[in-house]
């Protein structure tokens, strides 16, 4: 079970890391932290913290658009193209299938971001000397978040198109990113059966925003230890409550 | 094509509030960062619990129903 789990994840992960979606994501990204770490119009107090900002701005970005483009047309165009079926006349069960679709394709995006926090890490040592813990932890926050979109993206492939299933990613992404901030404020503003319903789609939308330790990082803050044990936990519990979801899902299907 | 601008005007009308807030916060009431909010972290225990007991009873009643097949 092991071994056709490592191969299938290791096809999933070449056949992601030809795609030019991340190739462009991470050309583009690797661009614009070099010109944020190159450009030295403010003081250098400023300029790091220009670098700190832009620099994980672009990996959630990168990772997110990628993750999302990747996931979203991965099994339907197998399925479509028919390679498929001569794994599934294997004696492989589907979600095993699936799980090395999504970490095949993860860890494909995983190596491109990789490369944008390695460069991000020399710039802030070029400047600084030193590279804070915190970079390190928003950096692995930012890539915890990229995982559950991806498993988001995979959970609602196998219920719609490539392009329904992108745009309903996004959708629930930015809904899940102004979450906190804005739809709190609307279900306080609310009344009656509306309250209930924005409180009902709040209770089930994934919380973006508390994998976000950008702030932390530009302004040097410092945050409980507890807290992010608590966010890890609860990424990886979204995760693999969508990763299930999509087995039980596909394993219904007609295929 | 329509797709393309489906997908625009979708991002568009979700952009929209995200900036709103984002200008809203810029003003100088100053709100709790989110590791600093209590709320923040009781709604992420309840949404854990609320999704692992919902998971648990239709789990479950899968899990009866194949049973009973």
């Amino acid at each position: 079970m092991l071994r056709s789990l490592c191969a299938l994840v290791k096809l999933s992960f070449l056949e992601a890391v030809r795609r030019q979606i991340l190739h462009v994501m991470v050309l583009l990204s690797l661009a614009v932290i070099a010109l944020a770490g190159a450009v030295s119009f403010f003081e250098l107090g400023v300029q790091v913290k220009i670098v700190k900002d832009t620099g994980i701005v672009m990996i959630l970005l990168a990772g997110s658009l990628s993750v999302v483009f990747l996931m979203s047309g991965s099994l339907f165009h197998d399925i479509e193209q028919r390679t498929l079926y001569p794994v599934l006349a294997r004696p492989i069960p589907r979600g095993l299938y699936l799980l090395a679709r999504y970490l095949g394709a993860l860890g494909a995006v995983y190596a491109g971001l990789s490369l944008i926090a390695l460069t991000l890490i020399v710039l802030l040592w070029v400047h600084l000397h030193y590279v804070s813990t915190l970079a390190v932890i928003a950096i692995a926050f930012t890539y915890l978040e990229v995982a559950l979109v991806g498993a988001l993206a995979l959970l609602l492939s196998t219920f719609f198109t490539p392009a329904m299933t992108t745009t309903i990613t996004l959708f629930l992404y930015l809904l899940g990113s102004i979450k906190m901030g804005y739809l709190h404020h609307v279900t306080e503003r609310n009344e009656g059966m509306m309250r209930w319903i924005i409180t009902a789609v709040s209770a089930v939308l994934p919380n973006m925003e508390a994998f976000r330790f950008k702030d932390a990082l530009v302004h040097d803050l410092s945050v409980p230890s507890g807290y992010m044990v608590l966010v890890a936990v609860y990424g990886i519990f979204y995760s693999t409550l969508c990763l299930a979801v999509s087995i039980w899902n596909f394993n219904r299907r007609e295929v | 094509m329509r797709k393309l601008w489906t997908v625009l005007a979708l991002i568009l009308w979700f952009v929209a509030p995200t900036l709103a807030h984002e200008e809203a916060e810029n003003g100088h009431h100053h709100e709790p960062h989110h590791w600093e909010d209590t709320l923040v972290r009781r709604e992420l225990v309840m949404q854990m619990v609320g999704m692992g007991i919902l998971g648990g009873m239709i789990g479950a009643y899968m899990a009866s129903r194949r049973v009973t097949r």
